[in-house]
């Protein structure tokens, strides 16, 4: 059987059920990927079935009750509104796991598609497109996201646009580089002779050679989507009150740091624990999947 | 073979990055480390720490010497514990004619540069004015030239139109008089003189030769320290002996440490929201009206200013003695007949837009605070953060149904204030009235020439006659909803004493601190 018959026959269900078990075994092996991957699978559990848990309006302001310390009845305690400090957290994993999720299954699809076209057509569409991503790379990620984001006006939305349109670009190196590697390769080279079409050649036989650090690079990059996202909202241009993102909760609370430090310290623990899950399991990852550690961490 | 860091080591990193990133932003907030005073029972040098630079290069022809707060320069008259014009380098003035005013100078005033104070300082002074802000003749009514020194000590102000305001107008530290041709400017003639000015910095000396004494303080040191966290945490380590501005979320655990005391001031100051009355749905007097019955002013003094001012019912501090204050309706807070108001009126379920400074945290509290009371009587409304720089633009140009402005002066004279809100060509409105004959809250002909008339009163109690009536109108139509009277606080070291407090914040005295 030739190599191209065999790649043929392998469904994308066993390359999955394959990548898998590579994961599983990494994750067995490496105490700090695993801690990364129950982060990221208590916060995802947090953020779809949490809210469906929690009897509470996040919005909902008692003003009587503001500022209250940790106790049984507001386990996180009370902010400014007296609006309780858990359910916000709880609401705001939603918003923020969304959101990085969102602008980074944006951020893939634009920079593989980018990438794919760049690497396998080459000549001048190449050129044309590598530059486009060189001139982008020139300016500082959070700076152009900042300005988009400031540009569009502040709502979440628009810092999802701005997020995504300024991260694509690493994926569509990382891609383009792949695709070139492969593209020379002998059973391709048999694929196009043998008459497959080119957008199943693309699809069965270049696009699955990019799947790995792909994984990698959006695994890594969840976490800084997650941080930027914060932080624009934190300066005012992300969510707007009064919705319980935690960017925004961490803005509000900050005036109340000294005297309530719960509001903002929650909040501050819940961004850090998310990008240090992501960070860990994208490790993990990166060892299983990327052995020879070419992808490399997104600034934003 | 080059190889990438480890995720360990990139988070090992960063952790310890962030966390000297993090104490260098604590030591840096502000730009400007203040500096220990000496501190000894019997030193009598004082750090003051502001919220704003005292070494402003907007304020070049002070020679960056910011004149609020610091009493290097005076002007020739001052408001007074009631907002009165007081006399200040002028001794005494009169109208002459309808539009001509004479200002006699205090005899024997000095600059500190020992020159004796002449009308013709005082002309430069307003000339030196004149020529680096170009619209203040639209403020105080008075062309470039139509200040003339008459004699040796007394200057005439020929103004444009009458105007019986005109000296509470010019009791503002704009006019402060100085020497403009002095050999080691700035010079003024006020209780303190300039030692050294630095980036954020300015430090003074007394003027021994002040005409009511020479200051208690042997040196003033005003610093820049914009964060009002840090500008606290700077008082409480004993940094500064004075922080003004001290937030009111932290005003109580200052004045509740031994070392650490606050003053509390109410202001001219006052916050509202503006309704659009040109806008759908806020068109409707009766869905404005019941934006007005939803609010509990008490409530929003207690949770948003922590308790630090007074419930408002109209558009002005209760401080300006022309506002009406007692006599203004208040709305409720009535939510059942809020909900009726809103059931008659045309409002059918459109979301309202709350405009708001994205600097301003009080501001966005109370927006969420409204959000909630508004969403009680089954009102939509979103909040809109714009950038200070956008803000006041979008607020002009009509874009938001209500925004959420606060208004004081710095001077004796408020006229400009009910003109620049309520006139159809003041400030706030004049945009969208020449474009469209529209604007923003200004109710109409009715009261612009109310408020007109008002600017030509001569006495308070004229001027509250028709001032008032604009009041009662902008109330009853729901043109505003009144939210509070703000206080300003004031944090000081328990040892310091003889800080003199001002309606105008700018106006404090510090020559008879001690400690």
């Amino acid at each position: 059987m030739s190599t191209v018959d065999e790649i043929e026959q392998t469904t994308p269900w066993e390359r999955g059920v394959a990548t898998l078990l590579t994961v599983w075994r990494e994750l067995r092996s490496n105490p700090l990927a695993l801690a990364g991957a129950i982060i990221v699978a208590v916060l995802g559990v947090v953020a779809i079935l949490g809210p469906a848990l929690i009897s509470q309006d996040p919005t909902a302001q008692q003003l009587g009750y503001r500022l209250q310390s940790p106790s049984l009845a507001h386990p996180f305690g009370t902010d400014h509104l007296g609006r309780d400090v858990l359910t916000r957290i709880v609401y705001g994993a939603r918003y923020s796991l969304g959101i990085a999720l969102a602008v980074t299954g944006i951020r893939v699809f634009l920079g593989t598609v980018v990438g794919l076209i760049a690497g396998y057509v080459g000549g001048f569409i190449d050129e044309a497109l590598m530059r486009l991503v060189d001139i982008q790379l020139a300016f500082p990620g959070l700076i152009l996201a900042l300005v988009v984001a400031g540009v569009l006006g502040p709502s979440l939305r628009n810092v999802m646009i701005a997020l995504a349109i300024v991260g694509w670009t690493t994926y569509a190196r990382v891609v383009r580089s792949e695709v070139l590697s492969v593209r020379e390769r002998e059973y391709v080279a048999a694929a196009r002779l043998v008459g497959i079409p080119t957008h199943r050649l693309l699809t069965r036989h270049l696009l699955p050679s990019v799947v790995n650090p792909v994984l990698v690079i959006a695994t890594l990059n969840l976490g800084t989507v997650v941080l930027a996202t914060a932080g624009l909202s934190f300066i005012g241009l992300g969510a707007q009150p009064p919705t319980p993102e935690w960017g925004t909760m961490l803005a509000e609370g900050r005036a109340y740091l000294r005297r309530a430090w719960w509001i903002v310290n929650a909040p501050g623990i819940a961004i850090m624990l998310t990008v240090l899950g992501f960070n860990l399991l994208g490790d993990g990852l990166r060892d299983a999947l990327d052995p020879t550690q070419q992808t490399r961490v997104e600034e934003v | 073979m080059k190889q990438n860091p480890s995720r360990r080591t990139v988070l090992t990193g960063s952790v310890g990055g962030g966390i000297g990133m993090l104490a260098g932003c604590i030591g840096d907030i502000g730009g400007n480390e203040p500096e220990a005073p000496d501190g000894g029972d019997g030193d009598q040098s004082f750090v003051i720490g502001l919220h704003s630079d005292p070494a402003d290069d907007q304020w070049a022809v002070y020679e960056n010497v910011v004149p609020y707060f610091t009493q290097v320069f005076e002007p020739l008259v001052a408001p007074g514990d009631n907002l009165e014009p007081v006399p200040l380098l002028a001794s005494d003035w009169e109208v002459l004619y309808e539009t001509t005013w004479a200002f006699d100078l205090r005899d024997g005033v000095m600059f500190h540069d020992g020159t004796e104070l002449t009308a013709d300082h005082v002309v430069e002074s307003f000339d030196a004015a004149f020529d680096h802000w170009e619209w203040l003749p639209g403020w105080i009514g008075v062309e470039r030239d139509g200040v003339i020194a008459t004699d040796g000590s007394t200057v005439e102000f020929e103004t444009t139109e009458p105007f019986p305001t005109f000296p509470g107008t010019i009791s503002h530290h704009y006019f402060g008089i100085e020497h403009v041709d002095a050999d080691e400017p700035p010079v003024g003639t006020g209780p303190f003189q300039v030692e050294e000015v630095d980036p954020g910095k300015v430090q003074l000396v007394p003027n021994e030769d002040y005409r009511d004494g020479s200051p208690t303080p042997a040196s003033l040191t005003f610093q820049h320290v914009a964060d009002p966290t840090t500008r606290v945490l700077s008082l409480e380590d004993g940094e500064i002996d004075v922080a003004h501005d001290v937030p009111k979320e932290q005003a109580n655990s200052v004045e509740g440490r031994s070392e650490t005391e606050i003053e509390s001031v109410l202001r001219n100051h006052a916050g509202l929201a503006a309704v659009n009355l040109y806008k759908e749905p806020t068109t409707d007097e009766r869905l404005r009206q019941a934006l007005n019955w939803a609010v509990d002013q008490e409530q929003l003094v207690e949770t948003v200013l922590d308790g630090f001012g007074e419930p408002a019912r109209g558009p002005f501090s209760k401080q300006i003695p022309w506002a009406i204050h007692d006599e203004l309706p208040t709305y409720g807070p009535d939510r059942d007949r809020a909900r009726e108001l809103v059931a008659e009126s045309s409002y059918d379920g459109e979301t309202l837009s709350i405009l708001v400074d994205s600097d301003d945290a009080d501001d966005r509290t109370t927006a969420e605070v409204l959000q909630q009371w508004y969403d009680e009587i089954g009102v939509d409304v979103e909040i809109v953060q714009v950038d200070p720089a956008a803000w006041y633009d979008t607020f002009t140009d009509g874009e938001a149904h209500l925004t959420l402005v606060g208004f004081g002066s710095n001077s004796a004279s408020a006229d400009y204030l009910v003109r620049a809100m309520f006139h159809s060509m003041g400030s706030d409105n004049r945009q969208l009235y020449q474009a469209d004959g529209t604007g923003v809250y200004n109710p109409g002909e009715e009261v612009d020439e109310l408020i007109e008339s008002g600017y030509r009163a001569e006495s308070v109690g004229e001027k509250r006659e028709y001032y008032g009536e604009v009041q009662q109108l902008v109330v009853e139509t729901g043109a505003i909803v009144p939210l509070y009277y703000d206080e300003y606080v004031l944090g000081h070291r328990s040892e310091v004493e003889g800080i003199e407090t001002h309606t105008i914040d700018k106006f404090i005295d510090w020559t008879d601190m001690t400690r």
